[in-house]
């Protein structure tokens, strides 16, 4: 079903016969180096326009709000490399945030209130992946279906949106998880080497790593070959769930409180972040390293519009266009492929 | 041909699935509430439900020419139509140019939305998403994130008023309904969406011009957006700022709602009407016997599921046979 819109999609377009070679190299450079070259430009603008750019306070500052970003991202480019999206993620990382801060003001150590907050986001991943991968259904709409329904119980939840505070002091190795350093190193920096470890070895490095590719590729094909579809789409969005969730358990612990419908922003963020990745690719595929620049990129991007004092109601003005931009891109860079 | 038997059957079974939900959602709200069945509720349902089955039209367009993809930027670009009416009545534009303004906005970023599909070749959800938020964004710049109340007359007539006792937007919403179904169902550029919609790589080899006609598909979704941003103005005196992200939600239950109560599974434009009326009683119903928003949307999130879980396997069972 999906890759039968996908080749819709790409065929509709027949691609123009460049004019000139002179042309053609010209496009080509600028679609493999341009998202590369607009984020040099992007940061020598913000050095020259704001002196609180290039200081090693705002670089660390970058770094950590990346982190939580960049981790939600790789669960999304798992996702988007089988040939779907979640459109949940915020939910499954408000359920670690929510969960996880709920379970340590009922008395349970760090390790429990993380796993509960943990299991939260597999559940909803573990739904997303029975919908897609077994009845079939179309990813962004089953997603969408979960994002609604997740949104609401989040509400009934927390009665009606009130943010939920710890009671009591919050243990401290909780408190590290989000807030704390190893050197000079913030904890949730480390935290996402280790998940992009992971997400390296699992999609670049294994065996299910291939299949995950095959299927995005060419599902038809892939289950042909003897790959089983319905349980890689599953695992994959199971996969995107926990990811996103542990994400909101660090956020959790960065603001010592579970904040309901944080999670609901990160949802385009980590679609951009993923795009831009692809950009990077010569072949216009999703990767772990070029996902991580992608969560870069839009963290100097949210960190410069904050720096400059661009108001909020344009900052949404700049990100969709932003999003366009790199949308068509990536989509280039795709039928080039072809 | 047992298997075409079978498909039918799930079909029909699946129509009147649909149908009989109707039904009791009706004779639960009217059990639950003595206000439910008044007739000044059910006029009501009529005049809130306008805006929604305007969206849905539309929307059963795009699932039509996309085959089940939707158009995802309803809400910004419904949004924007409404923010851009509201700030030139504001600065003291007629009432004709902001209504065509409204028109206008929605139909370029529905233009839009075609041209990214079918030019540079975007999968239309993603697509139809950065429009969103292109759409929301210049909404929150307009509106610079506040109330903007207006209330013009003509607009707030149509929206809000009665004409001999039946609300104006009823009628409104009764030619906009006879201009789709004549156009999509009964007109030859209907028949040509259709057949992009049925298998687009036929539809190319017997001469249809498939980008073209899918981008119009999008810029007329993106027209109807204009005309319900035109019609929230009136039904909020004003704009409140994403005052229309909601209606996403209710257009595609609506239009998927539409493929089920469909005898062949593709939606049809009075297969969208009775989706919108389907939504439109629930919201009603829910508002009416007290149930808080944020348990309306559980409600309506299930509603999603189920329906395009219906789609999915009714689609499976079709590519079977």
């Amino acid at each position: 079903m999906r890759s039968t819109t996908t080749a819709t999609a790409k065929e509709k377009t027949a691609p123009r016969p460049e004019r000139t070679a002179w042309r053609l190299r010209g496009w080509s450079f600028l679609t493999e180096f341009g998202t590369l070259l607009a984020f040099l430009a992007l940061c020598l603008a913000l050095a020259l326009l704001s002196p609180a750019f290039l200081t090693l306070n705002n670089f660390l500052t970058i770094l950590r709000q990346v982190s939580i970003l960049a981790i939600i991202s790789l669960g999304m480019t798992l996702v988007m490399t089988t040939g779907g999206i979640d459109l949940s993620v915020g939910e499954a990382a408000d359920a670690g945030a929510l969960l996880s801060i709920s379970l340590l003001s009922a008395g349970l150590g760090t390790l429990p209130a993380v796993l509960g907050g943990l299991a939260g986001g597999l559940l909803l991943g573990a739904f997303n992946g029975f919908l897609v991968g077994f009845l079939g259904v179309m990813p962004f709409l089953a997603t969408l279906g979960t994002h609604t329904m997740a949104m609401s119980m989040e509400m009934v939840y927390t009665q009606g949106g009130l943010p939920i505070y710890p009671l009591g002091l919050l243990p401290e190795s909780f408190n590290f998880l989000g807030r704390g350093w190893v050197g000079p190193v913030p904890f949730p920096v480390l935290i996402l080497g280790g998940v992009l470890v992971l997400y390296y070895l699992i999609l670049h490095r294994s065996a299910f790593g291939r299949r995950v590719y095959a299927v995005g590729g060419n599902a038809e094909a892939a289950r042909f070959s003897g790959i089983d579809v319905r349980l890689v789409r599953f695992k994959s969005y199971l996969l995107a769930g926990l990811t996103a969730a542990l994400a909101g358990v660090i956020l959790a612990s960065r603001i010592s409180s579970g904040q309901p419908l944080a999670g609901e922003s990160f949802l385009l963020d980590s679609i951009a972040a993923s795009f831009m990745g692809m950009t990077l690719s010569r072949e216009g595929k999703p990767s772990v390293l070029g996902t991580l620049f992608g969560a870069c990129f839009l963290g100097v991007v949210l960190n410069g519009m904050t720096l400059l004092n661009v108001v909020f109601y344009l900052q949404t003005l700049i990100k969709g266009g932003l999003l366009l931009g790199v949308l068509a891109l990536a989509s280039y860079a795709r039928t080039r492929r072809n | 041909m047992r298997g075409n038997l079978r498909t039918a059957t799930a079909a029909a079974a699946l129509q009147v699935g649909t149908i009989g939900l109707f039904v009791a959602v009706c004779a639960f709200f009217a059990l639950m509430s003595p206000t439910f069945l008044l007739p000044a509720n059910l006029l009501n349902i009529l005049r809130q439900t306008a805006i929604l089955a305007v969206l849905s039209f539309g929307m059963t367009t795009v699932i039509v020419v996309t085959s089940g993809e939707a158009d995802m930027s309803v809400g910004g670009v419904t949004g924007f139509a409404a923010a851009l009416t509201v700030t030139l009545l504001k600065l003291g534009a007629g009432t004709a140019l902001a209504v065509l303004s409204g028109l206008g906005a929605g139909l370029a970023l529905g233009f839009l939305n075609g041209l990214l599909v079918t030019r540079v070749g975007l999968l239309p959800f993603l697509a139809t998403l950065a429009t969103l938020n292109i759409g929301l964004g210049l909404e929150q710049w307009l509106t610079r994130g506040t109330y903007i109340p207006y209330s013009d007359p003509l607009i707030g007539l149509v929206a809000n008023e009665n004409i001999y006792g039946v609300p104006a937007a009823a009628v409104l919403l009764l030619f906009v309904f006879l201009a789709f179904y004549l156009l999509l169902d009964h007109s030859p550029w209907g028949r040509k969406v259709y057949a992009i919609g049925g298998n687009w790589q036929v539809a190319r080899a017997s001469g249809i011009d498939v980008a073209r006609h899918t981008t119009l598909a999008f810029a007329l979704s993106g027209l109807s957006c204009g005309l319900a941003g035109v019609l929230l103005v009136g039904r909020l005196s004003g704009l409140t700022p994403l005052a229309a992200s909601p209606l996403l939600l209710d257009t595609l239950l609506a239009g998927y709602i539409s493929g089920t109560v469909s005898s062949s599974g593709t939606p049809n434009v009075a297969g969208a009407l009775f989706g919108a009326l389907l939504v439109g009683v629930l919201t009603n119903g829910l508002a009416v016997i007290r149930v808080p928003t944020f348990y309306m949307n559980l409600v309506k999130g299930l509603l999603v599921l189920l329906v395009v879980t219906a789609n999915a396997i009714q689609r499976r069972q079709a590519a079977v046979r």
